[in-house]
């Protein structure tokens, strides 16, 4: 399903954009998870991961502009326990967010810019042989409706290509719970991403 | 108060050490962790129950590898393999026997999760052993290679432990009874009686008995039993024959297993396995909580049979001891309930004469006679192996045949019985039921306790304990206690019926006639293992939370049943004999309810250090009722004017001795600065006080005594003509008791008609019968210090006759032995430990006869090294049930380590010597998130 979302982003933002002031970038992220989250005796330790993704920003004057954008982010998580460490699989997490952003040159060639806004975090369970080996089975993180933060710049190069550099941070707080005993555990994940974007205008 | 200081300062040393890196073995599923804490004793903790196990035998195979190989090839008539030739005696009796038979059986009926557990510490040993060089037992034998560990070798192990435990030949009694009768019919005397009411009584030597004591004898036993008084069961008894071929191939058969060292354990009745346990319920306790102690008694050897170790996994969560070669705590405590427990000598074996026939057309050329018809014999062939040690050649192991090598075992199927001993001439066999042949599952009862919450869980594991009959003492931390015996009785088929056919069933049963054997059963009960009908749980003695609050069991009576001296004379609720076991021993239990209700009449609370030293009593119940006796024959010798009795009244020797046991308390100290006794501290030798040396010599006197008065009177009636069995040594003191509380009556000649007061020199017409009671017991202590003064005596006292030199610690010593003896036994322990004592053998330790603190030897000891003693408490326990948990203090004898010249090899034994004890503590649980543990 979210695989069909991403595609549909991909397919309907260029149409979308031909008279419009548009920009669609392509990404490509590294992602640093908030990192370790304490649980009890144990810390959940989310690595750096990875990740690619698409967004569409439409200018709505020289200095406003509105994002959406959708995020694929990979990273692997582990459970420390004193010097013990246990696999908790990979973490999939696809971002949507949709936000306003100010530029702050206005519309210039050089386009440093901030932004903020919703976004709805989707999640794959937490799977591994070793959280089956536990008795926990899978580990259920929540989907979660969240926000953003961005800053960026980006760079006009010929026509309508740039290069965007973006950061941002979705905070993402989840839920999380073992499809076993069914015990909840709140984890924080909040990825940063740190992307470099090819950009589109229209 | 300096022992409170260093007892404190034991405390704090045995808190677990700074938490160790964890591991993931190749074969782990997830990382485990060993912390070894100041007494280098192994806790355990994993993320689950397979690694957690995984690295139990991981411990053991790193502390104990050649123990765990020993006690499986053991139990699997294996040992030459190990050993050499010398071991193919044991390999026979033990391959026919059929332990590992029974492993096979046991190991189909476990559930997939001990099957998984067992699974795990077969992984653990072999991952060890997989990356370490093997302990240097193995080189001395030119071995090299390991044989991979396997769950069948865990079980048994399990059932090699549990056979120590339970089994029992009939074969003695059978030849003193049918001995006795026929003496009686030359002599005119009844041989019956001098079996049953003279010699080999039932009744033990005090009545302490568990659950009637518990109750103020408001409970006989948990079926009412009724009485059943028939004296023409007796009558049946003398009259039973046994065809005298099957007899003498069954004494040739004990003979035999005498031979080899681990029967020699097992039927010597001062080494076979004995116990301690009792509880007292908070109301009686100074903080408010309950309390139990234990102290297993089993052969003192190094390594020691018990392995300390804790282990914590993702249920189980426990800490206590184990068994080299087999998973799990099985004596211990958990976050919620602690439990120990004593032997209970439930009558789980029989044997039986069998009638063998050449058969063409059974499969092994063989059949027994069964109610005149044949039945075939079931042949399971054997080959036997030995490792040629000496030559120089690794693992030079060959096929061993020729000589009392037999190419197969055969077994009577009706009742799963190996024939153990055949006359190819006559035809004549004796053949060996026991329960343990058949399936057992006791290590499922020990997965439950390891991760137990309540009572009712306890309960639930206790229906598992099949074979191996013990009583259980139990707290937790609610405030409850409780005792329980288990095992899977068998249903015998004419007791059930309310009659015994033949003789009954702790003497050698007729397998031919039909009559004697065990009821069996289509259907079992849920948690039975057994083919057989058994006792029901519910008509096992057990008591919970009594009202009186306390709670002791010493290898006792549990029910009263023999306090008649009759075992057969009481009915199950439905109907039947109610029939546990033919005798108990009544001594450690008499001394240890008398300890409780002197403190219960002082109206004092119990604490843990109360407990203590109970556990370190050495006072002898016997000395208390004899001593009396052997003052007063003393005083009646002054106004006598029987010249002989005048004559010892006055040797001075014997009068200053005897002055000694009027003022002695019964205890028995060494009474010298080498001597290891429970006054001293934490393991480290003091000078024996004045008072310590006074009772150090009046020990030696009373107990050199005990020798001489049992040879002067019984065995100066069984030796006179052709020679009369023994009884077992507790049994001749329960015959003097017996002689002597009814001497008004009967004038020290039993029911049987035998005079055991015969003086030699005079006719018993010339005297009187209390004249010549007190000649035998004066005699006996002339004969005591002529005996100390004697050669045979000189390397303890020189020959010397000043009574002062008589310290008990010279003649009361253990050597703690290794199967390889030499440096391996302490002392020397490879110098570690030298021998205190220049030209005596062993450790010099406190104790005596059937002393609390278990450390006996036989009654008719008579020799300088007859004094020693060879089995003794394995694990000490005090465990109180607190709202917090669990807290609990033990120690054990030897070390962690089975590897000579480790510093753990024999890092526990000082502290156990002196009674010390150190807390012992359950490692945190692994609280994993989302809720798992």
């Amino acid at each position: 399903m979210r695989k069909l979302l991403v595609v549909l982003l991909f397919v309907s933002a260029p149409l979308f954009a031909q008279d419009r002031n548009i920009h669609l970038t392509i990404w490509a992220s590294q992602v640093d998870m908030e990192g370790d989250t304490d649980l009890g005796d144990f810390e959940a330790d989310f690595d750096e991961g990875n990740a690619l993704g698409v967004s569409a920003n439409y200018g709505i004057n020289r200095w406003f502009s509105v994002e959406g954008s959708v995020f694929g982010i990979r990273s692997d998580a582990t459970l420390g326990f004193e010097d013990a460490s246990l696999d908790l699989g990979s973490v999939d997490l696809v971002p949507f967010t949709l936000g306003a952003q100010v530029h702050l040159l206005g519309d210039s060639r050089f386009d440093p810019y901030i932004g903020a806004g919703a976004a709805y975090v989707v999640a794959d369970d937490l799977s591994s042989s070793d959280l089956d080996t536990l008795g926990l089975g899978r580990i259920e993180l929540e989907n979660q409706a969240t926000y953003y933060l961005n800053a960026g710049v980006g760079i006009r190069i010929a026509g309508g290509f740039g290069i965007t550099v973006d950061g941002r941070q979705i905070q993402y707080e989840p839920s999380s719970r073992s499809t076993t005993t069914g015990v909840e555990q709140d984890l924080d994940l909040s990825p940063r991403l740190l992307s470099v974007g090819l950009r589109l205008r229209f | 108060m300096r022992r409170s200081l260093l007892l404190s300062l034991a405390l704090l040393l045995s808190l677990p050490l700074a938490a160790q890196n964890w591991v993931r073995h190749p074969g782990m599923r997830l990382p485990g962790q060993i912390t070894r804490d100041a007494n280098g004793i192994a806790h355990i903790r994993a993320f689950t129950d397979y690694d957690a196990v995984f690295l139990n035998g991981w411990v053991h195979a790193q502390d104990r590898l050649f123990q765990m190989d020993e006690n499986r090839r053991t139990a699997s008539g294996t040992l030459a393999e190990l050993l050499g030739p010398p071991a193919l005696g044991s390999d026979v009796q033990l391959r026919t026997l059929g332990l590992r038979r029974g492993a096979q059986l046991s190991q189909l009926e476990y559930s997939p999760r001990v099957t998984e557990l067992l699974a795990a510490y077969s992984a653990g040993v072999n991952a060890w052993v997989a990356a370490n060089p093997l302990p240097p037992e193995y080189a001395a034998l030119e071995i090299t290679q390991f044989e991979p560990w396997t769950p069948l070798d865990s079980i048994s192990v399990a059932k090699l432990l549990a056979f120590g435990l339970s089994f029992d030949l009939d074969v003695d009694p059978t030849v003193a009874l049918l001995t006795y009768r026929g003496a009686g019919q030359v002599l005119g005397i009844d041989g019956t009686a001098l079996f049953f009411e003279d010699l080999w009584r039932s009744q033990p030597f005090s009545n302490a008995s568990t659950v009637p004591d518990a109750t103020a004898g408001t409970v006989k036993s948990a079926p009412i039993a009724i009485k059943n008084g028939d004296v023409a069961r007796w009558k049946a008894i003398a009259e039973a024959q046994l065809d005298p071929n099957a007899v003498a191939v069954a004494r040739k058969y004990v003979e035999d297993l005498r031979q080899i060292p681990f029967f020699q354990q097992i039927l010597d009745p001062e080494t076979e396995g004995a116990s301690n346990l009792w509880a007292i319920a908070g109301k009686l306790s100074a903080t408010g909580n309950p309390m139990i102690a234990n102290d297993p008694h089993l052969a003192l050897r190094m390594p020691s049979t018990f392995y300390p170790i804790g282990i914590t996994g993702q249920r189980l969560n426990a800490v206590g001891v184990g068994f080299p070669g087999a998973p799990l705590v099985v004596q211990g405590h958990n976050e919620n309930i602690a439990w120990g427990s004593t032997v209970n000598p439930m009558d789980v074996t029989d044997a039986y004469q069998e009638q063998v026939v050449p058969d063409s057309a059974s499969p092994s050329g063989f059949s027994s006679i069964y109610k005149g018809a044949r039945e075939p014999l079931a042949p399971l062939p054997q080959v036997f192996r030995a490792n040629n040690v000496g030559n120089g050649t690794p693992n030079d192991i060959s096929v061993v045949t020729g000589g009392t090598i037999p190419p197969a075992t055969l077994i009577v199927s009706r009742r799963n019985a190996p024939i153990v001993s055949l006359d190819m001439a006559t035809g004549a066999a004796v053949s060996i039921q026991w329960v343990g042949h058949g399936p057992t599952r006791e290590l499922e009862t020990f997965m439950i306790w390891n991760e137990a919450k309540n009572l009712d869980d306890f309960k639930r594991g206790l229906e598992y304990f099949d074979v191996g009959s013990q009583n259980w003492i139990y707290t937790d931390r609610t405030g409850n206690i409780a005792y329980f015996t288990s095992g899977e009785m068998p249903i015998r088929e004419d007791l059930q019926a309310g009659t015994v056919t033949g003789l009954p069933p702790f003497f050698l049963r007729n397998g031919s006639a039909g009559g004697n054997d065990w009821v069996r059963v289509t259907t079992r009960t849920p948690t039975q293992a057994s083919s057989y009908a058994i006792l029901p749980q519910a008509e096992m003695p057990q008591i919970v939370n009594p009202a009186g609050g306390w709670i002791i069991n010493a290898n006792n009576d549990p029910a009263g049943t023999t306090l008649d001296n009759n075992p057969l004379n009481q009915l199950r609720p439905g109907g039947g004999i109610y029939y546990l076991s033919p005798g108990y021993s009544g001594f450690r239990a008499g001394r240890i309810t008398q300890l409780i209700r002197q403190k219960l009449a002082a109206n004092e609370k119990f604490t843990v250090a109360d407990m203590q030293r109970i556990q370190a009593d050495v006072v002898l119940l016997d000395a208390q009722y004899f001593v009396p006796w052997i003052t007063g024959a003393l005083d009646n010798a002054a106004g006598s004017s029987n010249p002989a009795l005048a004559g010892l009244g006055q040797h001075p020797g014997v009068v200053a001795a005897i002055n000694r046991l009027r003022t002695w308390d019964f205890s028995t100290p060494t009474g010298i600065p080498e001597g290891y006794d429970a006054a001293d501290v934490n393991g480290v030798l003091s000078s024996p006080s004045s008072a310590e040396i006074d009772a150090s010599i009046a020990a030696t006197l009373y107990s050199v005594w005990r020798g001489q008065f049992i040879k002067n009177t019984v065995d100066a009636v069984l030796s006179s003509g052709s020679g009369l069995p023994r009884p077992p040594s507790a049994q001749y003191l329960t015959a003097l008791k017996n002689l002597l509380d009814n001497f008004g009556t009967r004038h020290g000649a039993g029911a049987s008609g035998v005079q055991f007061f015969n003086v030699p020199g005079i006719p018993n017409n010339a005297t009187t019968a209390p004249t010549r009671r007190d000649i035998l017991i004066l005699k006996s202590m002339a004969d005591t210090l002529e005996l100390l003064a004697s050669d045979a005596f000189a390397p303890a006292f020189a020959k010397s006759t000043n009574q002062n030199d008589y310290r008990w610690g010279k003649l009361h010593r253990v050597v703690f032995t290794h199967p390889l003896g030499g440096p391996y036994n302490v002392p020397p322990a490879g110098g570690a430990f030298p021998a205190p004592l220049p030209g005596l053998t062993g450790v010099p330790v406190d104790g005596g006869f059937e002393v609390v603190d278990a450390s006996s030897h036989n009654s008719r000891a008579n020799t300088l090294n007859g004094f020693m003693f060879s089995s003794g408490p394995n694990r000490r326990m005090v465990s109180e049930g607190t709202s917090a948990g669990i807290k609990a203090v033990t120690s054990l004898p030897g070390g962690i380590s089975g590897r000579l010249g480790d510093p753990l090899y024999i890092n526990l034994l000082k502290p156990w010597l002196t009674n010390e004890a150190f807390e012992i503590n359950l490692r945190s649980r692994v609280i994993l998130p989302w809720g798992v543990q």
